[in-house]
């Protein structure tokens, strides 16, 4: 077969793609995708009554509790790199006639607290359930301090050293975490 | 994902109807037209493809959205691009990726008028349906979703790689009629399938009793089933590229699961001028026993967060493993199985049929025409309406073609598509065929309308090949 017959067809083969082209396009927009979901999850929850204090008793001078969970997510990998920000927001139902504070520590793996939530708990009149809903915004700036915890130990401390309250606390929470990756 | 969105895309616009030949179909100078209807009519008495030339084909496609949709040089977000894509595609959208690669084809006529062809080539056959609702909750997350029950069942994706041995027979059984069929048999590289899927993800306002959200998956049942690809996952020694190639190489020449398939076809000239064909392709099992994994996660769960009971400690005791018995509890509730049962898929079966109307001057006619041969049956110019299906997992994908035929010169043809399918309706495709001497080469293009920006097609495909053709006189 002639040499130019077979260069013929070759030409031939690779005209098509020669004449495809990729216009008006940019690929390096691809460095600017960005997934930014809001992810909403559940986050602690419980109830106590005067009795859990009292069986407590972390002090004579106070009427205290406290517990801790882990939340093996927060210093993942995943979570440190791609968490930019999130809220935590707490419903509390109290029917208790004094007030009551509630503090977060997130702890580090070595049992380091990087960061804290405070809040009071409005107190009860007539027993009637006050609601008190109060939103923590971990900025930005302030994610990293979040996000080296592993745990979180809740105390719940009541404004008083009368054991003879009567009355019941529930508390509901959530967290918004805002994604970026 | 950044990544996935990017090959998609790109699958998108690099090169066409999934499988869909319409171009070489009937276009008998072509001795791979054999392979889309082993009952087509053959000219030459024999065949010898060049090795690993003779057949390329490459083929991709998303119904949904264009590669320029996405990545267009304009003033607008890319991330508003890809959410508007992501509102406007439906879970019948797919990206397909289809790919043939010939590595020996040859054919040659029998003292007994047999047209035989065998031969071996690779095959890459791909196609995920837009999967939306997971595409909304990983893109937006479930924030602005709540009460929204996202459809795992959307999950919908199959795949393999594969080296087919075939074997066919073609013969003229009257003056009007011609049969053929193909034997083959499949040797499975990989395969992944996740077709048989349910299951809904919501959250939802809780009722007060617990906490606030109550995220529930209800009746969840997602499952893959995989072969070939566990011992790759786990092997050690596979490393790179090379370690990949070695490991797919060694299950290409039956090392890894085997299959049987046949194809059928016909060709029928109901007048001198008219003449109908059809061909059934890729009627066939594979068999799955041979390095098979398949995972599957199934039940019903709803997570209302970790509930604390502070419980009375002793000094040293530690309070309750919360987190873990969350895991426990979902792993319970939701089990991840691997199982190693073997499995078998059916082959994705292609239907082709045509109708094609000859004109110009005819063989055996009193008038002459330099440009007609008698080994094609006929003349020099045809139109004519062609059909395409294939069984995907959802749904049949069908093709609907006009085209028109004409012989140039006694060496060279050609053939003008207009096609009409899942990826739109201005589908102009263009193949020409040369036969210098022995030597014979084809090339066929879908799209061409999108060639001037090959990012704008929602398809393009691309077929070409090298052959050797002898005839006897």
């Amino acid at each position: 077969m002639p040499r130019t017959l077979l260069n013929s067809a070759l030409l031939v083969a690779v005209v098509f793609t020669l004449l495809s082209c990729v216009k008006d396009t940019d690929f390096e927009q691809a460095d600017d995708i960005a997934l930014t979901p809001e992810a909403e999850v559940n986050f602690l929850y419980f109830t106590l009554t005067i009795d859990d204090f009292e069986s407590q008793s972390i002090s004579e001078e106070e009427l205290a509790v406290i517990d801790t969970t882990e939340i093996r997510f927060l210093d993942d990998e995943f979570a440190i790199e791609n968490i930019t920000r999130a809220d935590f927001f707490f419903k509390v139902t109290n029917t208790f006639p004094v007030g009551l504070d509630v503090n977060l520590r997130f702890l580090s793996e070595d049992n380091v607290p990087y960061y804290e939530i405070n809040f009071p708990i409005a107190l009860s009149e007539n027993n009637s359930p006050e609601v008190t809903e109060f939103t923590q915004v971990v900025s930005m700036e302030e994610i990293e301090q979040l996000t080296q915890n592993d745990k979180v130990a809740v105390r719940i401390n009541i404004e008083s050293d009368n054991q003879d309250l009567d009355g019941s606390l529930n508390l509901q929470s959530k967290t918004t975490y805002y994604l970026q990756f | 994902m950044r990544y996935i969105l990017i090959i998609l895309s790109l699958f998108t616009g690099c090169i066409a109807t999934s499988q869909n030949k319409q171009i070489i179909y009937g276009m008998s100078e072509i001795p791979q037209s054999l392979m889309v209807n082993p009952g087509g009519i053959v000219p030459q008495d024999m065949h010898i493809g060049i090795p690993f030339l003779s057949q390329l084909h490459i083929n991709a496609g998303s119904s949904g959205v264009t590669v320029y949709d996405i990545f267009q040089s304009s003033d607008t977000s890319i991330n508003d691009r890809i959410t508007d894509a992501i509102f406007q595609m439906d879970n019948a959208d797919f990206f397909t990726v289809t790919q043939q690669l010939e590595l020996i084809n040859i054919g040659w006529r029998s003292k007994s008028d047999y047209y035989f062809s065998g031969g071996i080539y690779q095959e890459l056959d791909m196609i995920t349906y837009f999967p939306k609702d997971l595409a909304v909750l990983g893109w937006e997350g479930n924030r602005e979703y709540l009460d929204y029950e996202f459809d795992l069942g959307e999950i919908n994706t199959s795949g393999d790689l594969l080296t087919v041995y075939h074997f066919g027979a073609n013969k003229r059984i009257s003056d009007r009629l011609t049969l053929g069929v193909r034997a083959k048999v499949y040797s499975s590289i990989f395969n992944y399938r996740s077709t048989d899927n349910r299951g809904t993800f919501v959250t939802r306002l809780g009722d007060g009793s617990q906490n606030i959200y109550d995220h529930v998956l209800e009746d969840a049942h997602v499952s893959v089933q995989t072969s070939g690809i566990g011992s790759l996952i786990d092997n050690e020694n596979v490393n790179n590229a090379n370690d990949v190639m070695r490991h797919a190489f060694g299950r290409a020449f039956f090392g890894g699961n085997l299959g049987i398939g046949m194809d059928v076809g016909a060709t029928y000239d109901i007048t001198n001028r008219l003449t109908a064909s059809a061909s059934v392709l890729d009627f066939g099992t594979i068999f799955h026993s041979n390095d098979v994994e398949n995972y599957r996660a199934s039940g019903s769960y709803t997570l209302t967060g970790i509930n604390l009971i502070f419980p009375p400690l002793n000094d040293g005791e530690n309070t309750l493993p919360y987190y873990q018995n969350l895991e426990d509890e979902i792993t319970e509730q939701v089990p991840v199985d691997t199982l190693y049962n073997s499995y078998s898929t059916m082959r994705p079966l292609k239907v082709n049929a045509a109708l094609v109307y000859k004109f110009g001057k005819l063989i055996n006619s009193d008038e002459c025409d330099c440009l007609v041969r008698a080994d094609d049956g006929g003349s020099g110019q045809s139109v004519g309406l062609k059909f395409y299906s294939i069984f995907r997992p959802k749904a049949p994908q069908m093709a609907a073609t006009l085209f028109y035929y004409r012989r140039f010169a006694d060496f060279l043809s050609g053939k003008v598509t207009y096609t009409v399918d899942t990826y739109g309706t201005d589908n102009i495709g263009l193949g020409l065929v040369g036969d210098f001497n022995t030597f014979n080469v084809y090339i066929a293009a879908d799209n061409l309308l999108r060639y001037g920006n090959i990012a704008k097609a929602n398809s393009v495909s691309l077929q070409l090949g090298f052959n050797l053709k002898f005839e006897s006189q």
